[in-house]
């Protein structure tokens, strides 16, 4: 059994012209100690698939449909209270920019030792030291417990934020761009770090990434989101070396790959569509240059090709 | 920084401010027209010697910068002059009447302090419910009425229509009440300034933590508060409320020092013995030594509040020390 199946996924952010229609109806499942990546344009909805799976959708969005199971139970339709001890326990996230995802007034250690209070029956002693070793765990020495955020710098505060979602051992985390808005130096020792601990701790991840190259090192599968809608989904070796939808081409192509040959870098013409009222037919039909009239009608279903799942008419 | 670096820095800069306002304070009443000696005795049969010698008593004769240094000194022994119009010394006439009013501004503001964090924090915690929208509406009207428009209100209704309580005063006259009784009495006597106080600082306590809720709660580090799997009582507790209450120390502080200012109208209309009463008696006659002392009296307690602000805002956000605030 998979330890994370999304079923028939649908968010719908309210606006005055209608729903945007986020995640329309997407399914995706994961495997134990499996990392899948999700990937697309920003606003394609892989941001707002990870908080629905933490249930932190913020009005006015919306969880409209489907299921999200976890562990053999569906924690959308789960009361609050039940979810409570799944989620920051067996089931955590790291968000992008940490920058103010820290409590300003807290220390560090506190706030790790926070969660382990909260899912774990132990006292307030065993939770700090439990905290100290997560930070030296992440590479900051437990000697900062102490310290308050802004005494630390933008690295170290998403290492903290990596301690606090790995400090119960999670059987599931998510990565929401972890690495983004870090300058490079950092975001190769963060990513240093998570595939370290990913080995280490046997995790189970959803990797959130709009960099490719991020994805090619982290993932076991890859799946490739436009418009709210999967595009692709198939193991990273495959994906990168024949990757069947026409989208998933234009991505890589307009990706630089550095130990790869030279390439000249083609961006994808026009830009995403709106999701209020997204075209009919396929979603990216519009900026494809293999689209037929079929492609214009008929919205394609996701089909298995070669080893991939693929959602387009005119592959295979 | 270490505290007491942080503590010494504060201070200085609280002593230095009262030496400003105390120079202040001397100039200003330098500047007012009118002779202090001529204004002690409004008789035109005074001779001008006799003037000349009461210059010379007082020591107007003096040179100003001689002026400053006999105020400055007289000031460090607790001599703030002498009233013209109590005929007493200001430090005796202040010292009767500031117990009044901090039993008034004290209460009050602690009522009015409690009440309005907790009806505030329940409005921004369930911000555009019913809840939320019927306590604003009363925080609005409560903000909108002026302090002496809400005691005239109080005092027709509760001690003119329905006679629960008295029209003013702090306590029964000639009632020769003496102990608890007594105290009892002081009660009766304070409920309606205190609540003519009361009602205005709730609905600004309500406004200030709503708002301050409301920008806290869509903070980043609550949705982390809430991935983390705790109960929504902790969030608000811990993460929520005490950041939102930041903004509202400030508040605090400042509302203390300026509520010692500004009873002046609660006091008028309720007849309260207090300081606000006398800045308003002391204008009236025009008892300039008695208004300095009032006015040094307003400045100091502003900047004390303002350290004792300080000192515990250094105690509950960890960046005020170093100075790296951004909120």
């Amino acid at each position: 059994m998979a330890l994370l199946d999304i079923k028939e996924l649908k968010v719908h952010y309210k606006t005055r012209k209608g729903p945007a229609k986020a995640v329309d109806s997407i399914s995706l499942t994961v495997e134990e100690n499996e990392t899948v990546g999700l990937i697309g344009e920003s606003g394609c909805g892989k941001s707002t698939t990870a908080r629905a799976i933490m249930k932190i959708i913020k009005e006015p969005g919306e969880i409209v449909g489907g299921e999200v199971i976890f562990q053999g139970k569906d924690i959308i339709k789960m009361p609050d209270s039940e979810f409570r001890d799944i989620r920051g326990n067996k089931l955590t996230i790291v968000r992008q920019e940490a920058q103010n995802a820290l409590n300003p007034v807290m220390s560090i250690g506190n706030q790790i030792a926070e969660v382990i209070l909260a899912h774990q029956d132990v006292n307030k002693k065993e939770a700090w030291s439990k905290a100290e070793e997560q930070l030296d765990m992440v590479g900051i020495s437990h000697k900062r417990a102490k310290s308050f955020p802004h005494e630390l710098s933008g690295g170290m505060r998403q290492r903290g934020m990596i301690a606090i979602a790995t400090a119960c051992n999670p059987d599931f985390i998510i990565m929401d761009e972890p690495i983004t808005g870090l300058d490079v130096i950092v975001q190769r020792q963060l990513l240093t770090l998570i595939n370290d601990l990913r080995e280490r701790l046997n995790l189970t991840a959803l990797f959130i990434a709009h960099d490719l190259s991020v994805v090619s090192e982290t993932c076991d599968q890859v799946v490739v989101m436009y418009a709210g809608k999967i595009m692709e989904k198939a193991d990273v070796v495959s994906i990168f070396k024949n990757p069947l939808h026409p989208y998933t081409q234009a991505l890589i192509n307009s990706y630089p790959s550095i130990r790869g040959e030279k390439k000249d870098l083609i961006s994808i013409p026009g830009s995403p569509p709106r999701l209020v009222d997204p075209p009919q037919g396929c979603r990216f039909h519009l900026r494809c240059k293999f689209a037929i009239e079929r492609c214009r009608v008929e919205l394609p279903e996701i089909r298995e090709v070669d080893g991939h799942e693929v959602a387009c008419h005119i592959v295979g | 920084m270490k505290t007491i670096q942080f503590f010494l820095k504060k201070l200085t800069g609280a002593f230095i401010t009262i030496f400003a306002i105390i120079v202040a304070n001397f100039v200003i009443f330098r500047i007012a027209p009118g002779d202090p000696i001529r204004m002690m005795f409004h008789d035109p049969r005074v001779s001008a010697e006799q003037i000349k010698a009461m210059q010379i008593k007082f020591g107007l004769d003096k040179s100003l910068w001689g002026q400053f240094i006999d105020y400055f000194k007289q000031l460090m022994k607790g001599d703030m002059g002498f009233s013209f119009w109590q005929k007493r010394p200001v430090i005796e006439v202040i010292g009767d009447r500031i117990g009044h009013t901090l039993i008034l501004v004290v209460t009050a503001l602690i009522i009015a302090t409690i009440i309005g964090i907790l009806l505030g924090a329940i409005a921004g915690w369930k911000n555009g419910s019913k809840t939320d929208r019927s306590i604003l509406s009363v925080s609005l009207v409560l903000y909108s009425i002026p302090t002496f428009a809400m005691g005239i209100l109080l005092l027709l209704i509760f001690a003119y229509v329905l006679s629960i309580f008295p029209l003013g005063g702090i306590s029964t006259p000639a009632s020769g009440f003496t102990g608890f009784m007594y105290i009892k009495d002081v009660i009766w006597h304070l409920i309606l300034p205190a609540f003519s106080i009361i009602l205005w600082y709730i609905g600004e306590y309500i406004l200030m933590t709503r708002s301050s809720m409301v920008e806290v709660l869509d903070q980043d580090y609550i949705v982390t508060a809430r991935t983390k799997g705790l109960r929504e009582s902790t969030i608000l507790r811990k993460h929520a409320l005490r950041n939102a209450l930041l903004p509202v120390v400030t508040l605090s502080g400042v509302n203390f020092a300026f509520a010692i200012a500004g009873v002046i109208e609660a006091e008028t209309v309720f007849s309260w013995p207090g300081i606000g009463r006398l800045t308003y008696d002391a204008v009236m006659k025009r008892d300039y030594p008695l208004l300095q002392g009032i006015f040094l009296l307003f400045a100091v307690s502003v900047v004390l509040a303002n350290f004792l602000v300080d000192l515990i805002y250094s105690r509950i956000d960890p960046r005020i020390k170093t100075g790296d605030v951004n909120v």
